[in-house]
């Protein structure tokens, strides 16, 4: 599992993962996606255009950046998802409370 | 799906051929209840499944359905800190998978567990409660059995 910042300035951070959201893979980023996503909480896209799977564990990762990020007056936005992956988001509800974009721009407009 | 490099297998059961070039149809595991297996389950059964021609839905939901068995066992099934061997088995009967999970944890029918409220506001969700519920949303037909003193969950995608 690999994570990389596409941007981070003061007021958008922009990361994109890329390959398995299992146990494994939450173990191997889990820590540094909430360092860059909420410790200095501000508007988050995450890209999942590379992300093959995603298991509970990956998605309760995603919902604890979401709800910190929340409590400080931010959203953030998931960005392409595979139709799997957006399979498994939509079977556990996530869709509701963290919107997914299908391009870029239309992700921005969600974060306004 | 990545590949992840070759391990030493210890202890492991391989997969049962009937002649040399025929594609497998069975794998059989005893795991510990570790997190750290599951990487290699997940392999040994995506291999297996590979020599099968699975469409890309089946495999993904054969995996998660694994993940979230597994997982669910190792991480909430006992009340002991030694270690248990969690039993495996995973069939390929065209056009469906076969997977069958057996422990000797503490006493638990995922059939039964209550489906988590999933329209809850972020600020109201709360870690946990999706496995089972995505494990269920992913397979085609469960059984569940408590057969002297272990759990025994077969699902099939």
């Amino acid at each position: 599992m690999r994570l990389k910042i596409l941007r981070d300035d003061e007021s958008l951070t922009y990361i994109a993962l890329h390959g398995r959201l299992d146990v494994e893979g939450v173990n191997e980023i889990q820590y540094e996606f909430l360092q860059k996503t909420t410790w200095v909480p501000k508007r988050a896209m995450v890209d999942l255009d590379g992300v093959s799977y995603i298991a509970s564990l990956g998605i309760s990762m995603l919902v604890s950046a979401a709800k910190e990020l929340e409590r400080h007056g931010f959203k953030m936005v998931l960005l392409q998802p595979k139709p799997l992956v957006q399979k498994t988001l939509e079977a556990s509800g996530l869709h509701h409370v963290i919107p997914i974009a299908t391009a870029e721009m239309a992700a921005i407009e969600l974060l306004r | 799906m990545s590949a992840r490099p070759a391990q030493p297998d210890t202890g492991w059961v391989g997969p049962t051929s009937a002649r040399r070039g025929e594609a497998c149809h069975e794998l059989r595991l005893t795991i510990a209840s570790d997190l750290a297996e599951l990487a290699r389950v997940n392999d040994r059964m995506t291999e297996l499944l590979a020599g099968h021609d699975f469409e890309e839905s089946v495999v993904y939901a054969a995996q998660l359905a694994l993940e979230e068995a597994l997982s669910n066992v190792i991480r909430h099934g006992f009340d002991d800190p030694r270690p248990h061997e969690i039993s495996v088995l995973v069939r390929v009967e065209r056009p469906q998978v076969e997977i069958q999970v057996i422990d000797d944890g503490r006493e638990f029918d995922p059939i039964a567990a209550p489906e988590p409220a999933l329209d809850l506001s972020l600020a109201q969700r709360r870690p946990g409660g999706l496995g089972i519920h995505l494990l269920r949303s992913f397979v085609s037909e469960m059984r569940y059995e408590r057969i002297a003193d272990r759990n025994a969950l077969s699902m099939r995608i």
